[in-house]
């Protein structure tokens, strides 16, 4: 610290308030300013490897076992790859199903993000006693609206609890369709909760823009940089996380490559593993490893769609496209405005499925044999992107898995992300908690899920540890 | 009346004890409800404030005996995900949340083996047992009963 040709270090760890683990590092420079930041993710799990030699039909029951705040859209990418292999079709209403549980599980890891790990920052401030700063305090400053979000996501765990028997690491996904028709019991209970659901969801969204309007500088300036955006869509642009074609968008809005199989992931997305993370970094291929990163999830899938498929998200998703200043929207927190849209047009679909009356068939479910060696899947997963690639001998065991996951493909973005907001409020020389916390919050924003996308064992601690460039270290904050 | 909440992961071997008790438990008492999970969660408190007592039953990894112990509210804690929600917590939330104070146990059975696998280890069947008398003695009697 004393040596003035040096930089120095801040590392956070643990960083709070997310799924799974991780650490940051910063870097200062001889002023304390800060120069660079790294993310590291020190989970490893290695499902990619251990599910080599298992029966292939067996991945979607292995698979929603990576996670467990998005096991359905694993469930469901795991399906898809097996039904290229089977070369069988899903029954509508087996769709219909699937969509159901998909929705549901949006709306739960949503309502997680925004009312439990994010809301405080908003509703308490970022210098608010740590050990209140969540929800916790949320509890007791504003019980009414902590309810309400916990009762979100019960909803949301509830549509797969009612149509497979689990609300977590649902079982009823199969190569083929489901395994279970919903009983008139189970859709009028589900149907039950919607007005509650809408009502709880635009207390979220009024949230959010009552924050926006007090701190508009603060929100528009937060994380702001331009970058590729990536999210699937319908056969005219609109929003849709089930079953859509890929999309990517730069960070002017301008369409860069358009209706893309996702079966062809390949040609068009590349990794690359870094010393610091076992997080690699994807981009896309044709704009090479430095310009091609891209982001992933809410606030993605809303830059890349050309419209919502329900009404109360199509009026603020117009609002959202509205704040798009030079034809997107990049500023990282309105990642979560995004999140909220995204709920309130999954409630409004629930609904719209819900009352078809063919998501009362029993024909849920297709049979087939292997009749090919290779099955690519892709959904949307709350963060984003999910692609499942499977390789089989003719015996149909796995020769070969790849797992890419919402999460990793935000690696560089996060990274990013934590370097601008660092630089924005970090002074090496005066240390704020609250400063540190909005770096945090530049992750929260992504709402990452850390363990998916290592595919890792166990719970390592997040630490922030201050380090000069001799690695020594001068400063750190311990969380938990 | 009192709910019994088992959880646990039934795939991790001794993990699953506590989901064991409670199942055992409900085939004895008519006057308790069970509630089974893999782990503690914030949706679980609606339901919990209905009940007079709860009782919470799990695998522990502490080394010892069976343990039967009231929960006292907690102070904060910043460690807050979806994955680590601790007794003390929910109890804590359930006052800020429902104005309602919770009386809250926690049963933990030392366990030891959590490979993959449903068996439960015999030595942590013995300790079930234990914890299923122990629980037993509370209900029938009201009064704590401590290992």
């Amino acid at each position: 610290m004393d040596n003035p040709s040096t930089p120095k270090r801040i590392v956070i760890s643990p960083v709070t308030r997310i799924e799974g683990h991780a650490k940051i590092t910063l870097r200062l420079n001889d002023n304390g300013k800060v120069e660079d930041a790294l993310f590291h993710v020190n989970e490893f799990r290695g499902f990619e490897k251990f599910c080599e030699g298992r029966p292939f039909t067996e991945m979607p029951s292995i698979t929603p076992r990576i996670c467990g705040i998005c096991p359905v859209s694993h469930a469901i990418s795991s399906a898809k790859a097996c039904e290229m292999i089977l070369k069988v079709e899903v029954p509508y209403t087996g769709t219909l199903l699937r969509r159901l549980m998909h929705l549901g599980q949006m709306i739960s890891s949503h309502a997680l993000s925004f009312f439990h790990l994010s809301s405080p920052d908003i509703l308490l401030g970022w210098d608010y006693d740590p050990a209140k700063r969540n929800i916790i305090g949320i509890a007791e400053k504003f019980p009414d609206l902590a309810l309400r979000g916990i009762r979100l996501r019960k909803f949301g765990q509830e549509l797969s609890e009612r149509l497979t028997g689990k609300k977590i690491h649902t079982m009823g996904i199969v190569a083929g369709g489901v395994s279970f028709p919903l009983t008139s019991e189970n859709r009028q209970a589900l149907l039950d909760w919607i007005p509650e659901a809408l009502q709880t969801t635009q207390m979220g969204i009024d949230l959010f823009k009552k924050y926006y309007e007090s701190h508009k500088q603060e929100v528009e300036s937060f994380a702001n940089f331009e970058s590729l955006h990536l999210g699937t869509v319908g056969p005219n642009g609109e929003h849709e996380l089930y079953d859509g074609k890929l999309r990517f968008v730069d960070g002017k809005g301008q369409i860069v490559a358009d209706q893309l199989n996702p079966r062809n992931y390949l040609d068009f997305i590349a990794e690359r593993p870094v010393e610091w993370s076992y997080l690699k970094y994807p981009y896309y291929k044709p704009y090479g490893f430095g310009k091609g990163f891209y982001r992933v999830g809410p606030l993605s899938r809303l830059n890349v769609a050309t419209m919502m498929k329900t009404p109360l998200a199509q009026k603020e998703f117009l609002n959202f496209k509205a704040l798009a200043k030079n034809g997107a929207v990049n500023g990282n927190f309105f990642y979560h405005y995004a999140r909220l849209i995204e709920t309130i047009g999954s409630v409004e679909e629930v609904k719209m499925i819900l009352d078809d009356d063919r998501v009362l068939s029993t024909e849920v479910h297709s049979t087939a044999s292997r009749n090919q060696a290779e099955g690519i899947g892709c959904s949307e997963a709350p963060r984003g992107t999910l692609f499942h690639h499977y390789t089989t001998d003719s015996n149909g065991l796995l020769t070969k898995v790849n797992l890419l996951i919402a999460t990793g493909q935000m690696n560089p973005a996060m990274n990013r992300s934590i370097l601008e907001v660092a630089k924005q409020y970090v002074d090496g020389k005066n240390i704020k908690e609250e400063a540190l916390n909005r770096v945090e919050a530049a992750i929260r924003c992504f709402d990452p899920c850390l363990s998916c996308s290592t595919h890792a064992i166990g719970a390592m601690p997040l630490l922030i540890e201050i380090e000069d460039s001799l690695g020594q270290m001068i400063n750190s904050i311990k969380r938990g | 009346m009192v709910l019994l909440v088992g959880y646990g992961n039934v795939l991790r071997g001794d993990d699953g004890v506590g989901i064991y008790v409670v199942r055992q438990l409900e085939k004895l008492f008519s006057n308790i409800k069970v509630l089974i999970s893999q782990q503690l969660n914030l949706e679980m408190l609606e339901e919990m404030v209905r009940f007079e007592e709860v009782i919470l039953v799990d695998a522990s990894q502490e080394k010892g005996n069976v343990t039967f112990r009231k929960i006292e509210v907690c102070a904060p804690s910043s460690m807050i995900a979806s994955h680590h929600l601790r007794p003390e917590l929910l109890c804590k939330l359930g006052m800020s949340l429902y104005k309602k104070e919770i009386a809250m146990y926690v049963c933990s059975i030392p366990a030891e083996k959590f490979d993959v696998g449903e068996e439960i280890s015999k030595e942590t069947l013995t300790r079930a047992d234990k914890a299923i008398a122990t629980i037993s003695a509370f209900l029938l009697k009201g009064e704590k009963a401590y290992a």
